[in-house]
């Protein structure tokens, strides 16, 4: 699904995690001082040092239309407040930047993770499907409507249509796919328990892993202490 | 003859549920849209149709306790990068749901116990929701239910509560359909 995204040398997947939850929560904890806009700022840099600056720079413009489409709707909506469209730009600037380290990560290296962690392997299997399934559905549907087309069935905001004509034919096909996904991962001897099976290229912290994590951490705690140290600037002030 | 309450899920299992929860998430892709208008409850207005709706078939083939919290364990996997608190409010509904249906039918055996769970899924996502504004996002809970924005979210939640239950019907309808097709097997 995020194939293109994935950069040559990944963090690894629970710092990746993790870190895309702490830059939400931090961004929302933020929110209502420029310590959101220097936080958010600062961690989309670390991704760009951590080896996640072509997924960074080739997303930055829809981030940036992303912020300046929402700003302006805010803007709009608050009759005028800049205050408060700060405050939202930093929560969007924040989902924004969480979702990159996830976009970065390849679904196989999350369930390699895990299963090396000793994660139950059936939830992991399932995620993995989850996951990478997107390409299969969209090509199934475009299969789907080719058939609707040579039957002549050219709409689907007919009730009737959508569910005979796409709905059904859609769940039959998934039903079908699923048995032989299923028999395919069994034929490959999987088994549930994990103690009896190896990780095919384990996946492991590195020394870059840890730099990343200590430099996260430092950003958000410095970030989060900063209006104790006496460095709190209100967003008003900026403005002012 | 008397089958388990609990039984053991198969890879067969695991994969029809990670491929509907497939379905249902990239169907819910419009909730990133509506995600930033501060309405309470639009954003399950617009998935609820698709979150009643495949869980009721994927309850309908898979009828093991926990099937409710594998879905909702694998929507949220993806959820996890975008919206955190759906994660945890989903995962906790899944829980709630499992805990319900094993006190009220004792599991999925029959197809009003899997139309109650299908259709209470997005349902039981408002509280959660709620209680994480109150508590942990003060402003937004303003925001949601400031001037003039509470009787929309009434008809929000009234819209997701009927579009759920339309959704589960639903399922539960094409899965009857499928199984008397040979299609869709236990």
């Amino acid at each position: 699904m995020t194939g293109r995204f994935h950069p040559r040398r990944p963090l690894y997947p629970v710092v990746s995690v993790l870190a895309a939850l702490l830059t939400l929560i931090g961004a929302l904890a933020l929110a209502r001082s420029i310590w959101g806009s220097v936080f958010v700022g600062a961690v989309w840099l670390l991704l760009c040092l951590f080896g996640l600056a072509r997924l960074c720079l080739r997303t930055l413009p829809f981030l940036l239309a992303y912020l300046a489409g929402f700003g302006l709707l805010f803007y709009l909506a608050s009759g005028g407040n800049a205050v408060f469209t700060w405050q939202m730009v930093n929560r969007l600037a924040g989902v924004g930047v969480a979702v990159l380290p996830g976009l970065a990560m390849a679904p196989v290296r999350l369930t390699r993770c895990l299963t090396a962690l000793g994660c139950p392997r059936l939830p992991a299997l399932g995620m993995l499907i989850t996951t990478s399934f997107v390409p299969v559905l969209a090509g199934e549907i475009g299969r789907v409507r080719g058939a609707m087309r040579t039957r002549g069935v050219t709409t689907l905001w007919a009730p009737a249509a959508f569910y005979r004509a796409l709905l059904i034919p859609l769940l039959v096909r998934l039903v079908n796919l699923s048995d032989t996904l299923a028999l395919s991962v069994e034929t490959r001897c999987f088994v549930r328990d994990g103690s009896s099976c190896t990780v095919y290229r384990p996946v492991t912290l590195t020394g870059r892993d840890v730099g990343f994590s200590a430099a996260f951490l430092t950003v958000l705690t410095v970030a989060l202490c900063a209006p104790a140290l006496g460095w709190a600037a209100s967003i008003q002030e900026v403005l002012a | 003859m008397n089958q388990p309450v609990f039984q053991a899920f198969t890879v067969k299992d695991v994969v029809f549920l990670a491929i509907l929860s497939a379905v249902a998430t990239c169907t819910a892709a419009v909730m990133a849209l509506v995600s930033q208008i501060h309405i309470f409850a639009l954003a399950q207005v617009v998935t609820a149709l698709q979150f009643s709706l495949f869980p009721a078939v994927a309850l309908m083939k898979v009828r093991k306790v926990g099937t409710m919290l594998f879905f909702a364990l694998f929507t949220g996997t993806v959820e996890l990068f975008m919206a955190p608190v759906m994660f945890f409010s989903s995962l906790l509904a899944g829980l709630l749901l499992e805990g319900l249906v094993l006190a009220l039918f004792r599991g999925y055996g029959r197809d009003g116990a899997v139309f109650l769970a299908a259709w209470l899924f997005i349902p039981l996502t408002l509280p959660l929701n709620l209680l994480y504004y109150v508590c942990f996002a003060g402003d937004l809970f303003e925001q949601f239910f400031g001037a003039g924005l509470q009787l929309a979210a009434v008809g929000c939640v009234l819209a997701a509560v009927a579009l759920s239950a339309l959704g589960a019907a639903l399922g539960v309808k094409i899965s009857r359909e499928l199984r008397r097709a040979g299609v869709l097997k236990g």
